[in-house]
């Protein structure tokens, strides 16, 4: 037996060095030369940490692409898989500068080797746009490299003039006459220069062919007497096993990557821990990463061995089921899903989906699409509910229309099949809720088949449902979703919302203050607000119901933004900041932007406001068209700080069809709100009246006066040259209201509350326990400026000593 | 002749040769007649013919020395594959070129 060592190649360790000084680097030869070897030895010995994700052909499809990164991620940072994960496979460049902002916040001073292995598996355009613009972004201390057997489709010209692409081909990894040489001096077993040439002349330096040669040498094959690459494998590599170990190979050839304890699981074979020792011991071929205990046969050697299994009468449908059961009770759904697929174990796929505890996040939705659509028709009719969960994720991905037939159809059916009573009652109930969504903004529909839910289930939460989804559909403010005509505002705002978390679990827990809430603070009744909105984000956080939690949150910062309480506004802001990075759903960072866009336009703090809501990117596919659309309020109040007032009118102008889509009447009042201001900062006195008289005309039917107050610097004029027959209270009330926040925004006590970037640097500073002299060094100023920002500091906390100072500021989340 | 779309009027390398090689150069059409030789045509319409009885030698492409396996030529844009029953024998441009 002969123990496989690895031999240090200086040239190519040498081209190697540069994946840590470019941010791309691809590798690119056939199978067999090394690559994955070359890459390995060299990572273990660099400093730089690294991700090691082996790519496979269903990774072509970008959902399954990174649902596996993201997984390999969280396997070595938890929150940023999470967040990675949250925001899905980015297709957009807003989406894409999200991700690699926070991955760039992950790495700083830190340096991390990302490497696609059989990159060529799941190469398509979009994961190499996403390679180009990941390089173009120049992420400080993130290496990315791609291991394939093939150039890449797309043309990396940019990359390469740039100087952030590093190209490392075959001619590299190919084996020099002396690298051959060296090799089997190396495993001590020198040869002559003439044997050398022989030995070159059929591996033509593939690695693979040289290793093999080696073996059948060792074990005395002697060379002439093979001209085909099969039969060295077979000779070097198989024929020396005895009959079980052959079998074993056979078998763990039908795994990708994996533990002792999945293959055990697998393959029904025992002690294989032993067995695989030896092997990764003894052969080349066979690998052991220590670091995550799972083995890899290399793919010359394994697709030998598949060719094999095919004579050996190994039940390979059996392991890859048992490999998909072993996933599923480790609840990796998508490698769960890739075996069983294999072992064309539909059944127990859909089983899986039937799970109540299976809730699909919205990053899982490709996978979902992609395996559903792989399995026969008549074995998915067997699976009501998971069909049935595949129909709500088909509405609830946008495609609304497509999962009303797909609903229609299946209703029709229902009759034609032999379901017990009960499940006929879980079928109906889930189609129920179903609809639900289905009838999404008509709230009186929506609690019609919510009831109906109850009344079939008495009470409980049918198989289907789950309280993990998003209940505020990427809005920040629920009541805008729901409030469709005006005069209904006070109506809608008492209707029974949270009624659905008790057909989905808690889903939504915490609405029905959170109603309350916002109709208080739109129509000026401060009293009502703070504490209703506190007690939806009690109760929300008891279920974990993040965009409960948001629009909550709006609503307090908003509330104390007008009550003077700028510092508390922020803290909410920040609090936020955290729930969303920890939740798993993408839709809700794109939620809390539009928190932060509608809080800082209101202050006036224009540059604080997320980019792609002042650049009015609004292609953000991962939000549902009632986000989308309050992302027009938010971009409408982005514009009126812009200061280009004749595109703030072209804008809002076009804006006006959206809120159309689902009648949002505090959508309209906004925007007329924006247009009049737009219309008077441009000079034209008659047509701001024109569109604020739009705007009262909603609000005065509901008594609303926030979002007129939170433009109250802007309106006043206008609102003064009115002569229109509008009800004299309300108009008083607005006029008080906008007077009242102008002035607040534009006190100097006000503006003086925040905390410049040189005050918070400083109060960190000063939280690590350095002295005033440490830090004066450290930032290159004098002592005196330091006690001048800091007294600065303690002013605008409201506090006189350094402690109060820090615990202030660790309660306002500034530091 | 691939070598020369490589190349500048004066026989030079020309900068997007030595900076990206190949990176822009697609196959479109590959026939593998009887005789070991391969009839490529590029995406630009240039064609090549292509000789491989030296390397069927290899061990890498001695799987082609079976036609069968030799006719079943399947074509990409960076690459021509053929299914050798076990793993799959492919040739790339900058193997051509070394040729």
């Amino acid at each position: 037996m002969c123990k496989s060592r690895i031999l240090k190649r200086d040239k190519v360790n040498k081209q190697l060095q540069n994946i840590i000084n470019y941010p791309l680097t691809i590798i690119t030869a056939p199978m067999g030369y090394g690559k994955t070897t070359s890459v390995r030895e060299f990572l273990s010995a660099c400093d730089a940490g690294n991700i090691w994700i082996s790519l496979n052909a269903a990774c072509k499809n970008t959902g399954y692409f990174w649902t596996v990164v993201t997984g390999k991620i969280s396997e070595i940072d938890k929150e940023l898989g999470a967040i990675m994960c949250g925001l899905g496979f980015p297709s957009d460049n807003m989406q894409k500068a999200r991700l690699f902002d926070a991955i760039s916040y992950k790495f700083i001073g830190c340096s991390c080797v990302l490497v696609l292995d059989d990159y060529h598996y799941a190469e398509n355009d979009l994961l190499n746009d996403f390679l180009i613009s990941a390089s173009l972004c120049r992420i400080p201390g993130l290496h990315i490299v791609v291991i394939s057997r093939y150039r890449l489709k797309t043309s990396m010209t940019e990359l390469i003039a740039k100087k952030l692409l590093y190209q490392v081909d075959m001619n590299t990894l190919r084996f020099t006459d002396s690298e051959v040489s060296q090799y089997f001096a190396y495993m001590s077993f020198p040869l002559g220069k003439e044997k050398i040439q022989q030995i070159q002349d059929v591996a033509d330096g593939w690695a693979a062919a040289v290793y093999m040669i080696y073996r059948g040498l060792k074990s005395g094959v002697p060379l002439n007497k093979i001209s085909a690459v099969q039969d060295l494998i077979k000779c070097a590599l198989y024929d020396h096993y005895d009959p079980e170990t052959k079998k074993t190979l056979c078998a763990l050839s039908l795994l990708e990557n994996f533990t002792a304890e999945l293959a055990e699981y697998s393959t029904g074979i025992k002690n294989l821990e032993k067995i695989l020792a030896d092997l990764s011991t003894e052969n080349a071929f066979v690998h052991l990463d220590l670091k995550t205990e799972t083995y890899s046969i290399h793919n010359v050697f394994r697709s030998f061995l598949l060719n094999e299994a095919e004579n050996t009468g190994i039940d390979k449908k059996n392991i890859y089921r048992r490999a998909g059961h072993w996933f599923s009770e480790k609840q990796n759904f998508n490698q769960s899903c890739y075996y069983l697929y294999k072992g064309e174990d539909f059944e127990s796929m859909l089983k899986e989906l039937e799970k109540p505890e299976f809730y699909i996040k919205s990053s899982d939705r490709p996978m979902l699409f992609y395996y559903f659509d792989l399995i026969p028709d008549d074995i998915v009719r067997n699976h009501p509910m998971a069909y049935l969960k595949y129909i709500h994720t088909t509405i609830v991905s946008g495609n609304k229309m497509h999962g009303r037939q797909l609903l229609m159809k299946f209703e029709e059916e229902i009759p034609c099949r032999s379901y017990t009573k009960e499940s006929r009652t879980e079928i109906e109930a889930a189609v129920h809720w179903i609809k639900i969504f289905l009838a999404f903004n008509n709230l009186e529909v929506m609690l019609q088949h919510t009831n109906a839910v109850i009344d079939l289930l008495k009470g409980g939460v049918p198989l289907i449902a789950s309280c993990q989804g998003p209940f505020s559909f990427g809005s920040p403010h629920l009541t805008y979703i729901y409030y469709k005509e005006a005069g209904s505002f006070k109506k809608t705002a008492h209707m029974n919302v949270e009624l659905y978390s008790l057909v989905s679990g808690g889903a939504g827990l915490g609405s029905g203050t959170l109603f309350i809430a916002e109709y208080a603070l739109e129509t000026g009744d401060f009293n009502q607000v703070e504490l209703n909105a506190l007690r939806t984000v009690y109760k929300a956080k008891t279920k974990n119901q993040t965009s409960m939690i948001i629009c909550a949150s709006l609503t307090l910062a908003r509330l104390y933004i007008c009550q003077n309480r700028y510092l508390e506004a922020l803290a909410m802001l920040n609090g936020l900041n955290r729930e969303v990075s920890s939740n798993i759903e993408s839709i809700l960072m794109n939620t809390y932007d539009l928190c932060l866009g509608y809080i800082y336009s209101c202050t006036g703090e224009y540059e604080k406001i997320p980019k792609w809501i002042k650049e009015g990117n609004m292609t953000i596919n991962s939000l549902l068209i009632q986000g989308t659309v309050f992302s027009y309020v938010v971009y409408g109040k982005a514009l009126m700080l812009s200061g280009n007032w004749a595109k703030a009118e072209a804008l809002c102008e076009s804006f006006i069809p959206y809120f159309g889509i689902f009648d949002n009447q505090l959508g309209y009042i906004h925007n007329y709100i924006h247009l009049s201001i737009a219309a008077y900062k441009s000079g034209s006195m008659e047509k701001a009246k024109s569109w604020l008289l739009k705007a009262l005309e909603i609000g005065q039917k509901d008594a609303i006066v926030m979002p007129f107050a939170e433009n109250g610097k802007n309106l006043l004029t206008i609102l003064s040259c009115l002569e229109e027959d509008i009800d004299k209270v309300y108009i008083k009330k607005i006029i008080d209201l906008c007077s009242m926040y102008s002035s607040i925004i534009s006190s100097p006590n006000f503006s003086g509350s925040m905390l410049t970037s040189r005050e918070k640097e400083i109060l960190k500073l000063l939280s690590k326990g350095m002295s005033r002299t440490e830090i004066a060094e450290a930032l290159f100023i004098s002592a005196a400026t330091v006690r001048t920002h800091t007294q600065n500091i303690y002013e605008k906390l409201g506090v006189n000593k350094k402690g109060d100072a820090l615990k202030k500021a660790a309660e306002l989340h500034i530091i | 002749m691939l070598y020369s779309r490589l190349t500048g009027n004066d026989g030079k390398l020309t900068a997007g040769a030595v900076i990206g090689g190949e990176d822009n150069i697609y196959f479109l059409e590959a026939v593998p007649n009887d005789d070991y030789s391969l009839s490529i045509t590029f995406e630009d319409g240039e064609k090549l013919e292509f000789s491989m009885l030296d390397l069927l030698c290899k061990f890498r492409f001695s799987p082609l020395g079976q036609l069968i396996v030799w006719r079943r030529i399947e074509v990409y844009p960076t690459r021509l594959e053929w299914n050798s029953g076990t793993f799959p024998v492919s040739l790339n441009i900058e193997e051509i070129k070394k040729q």
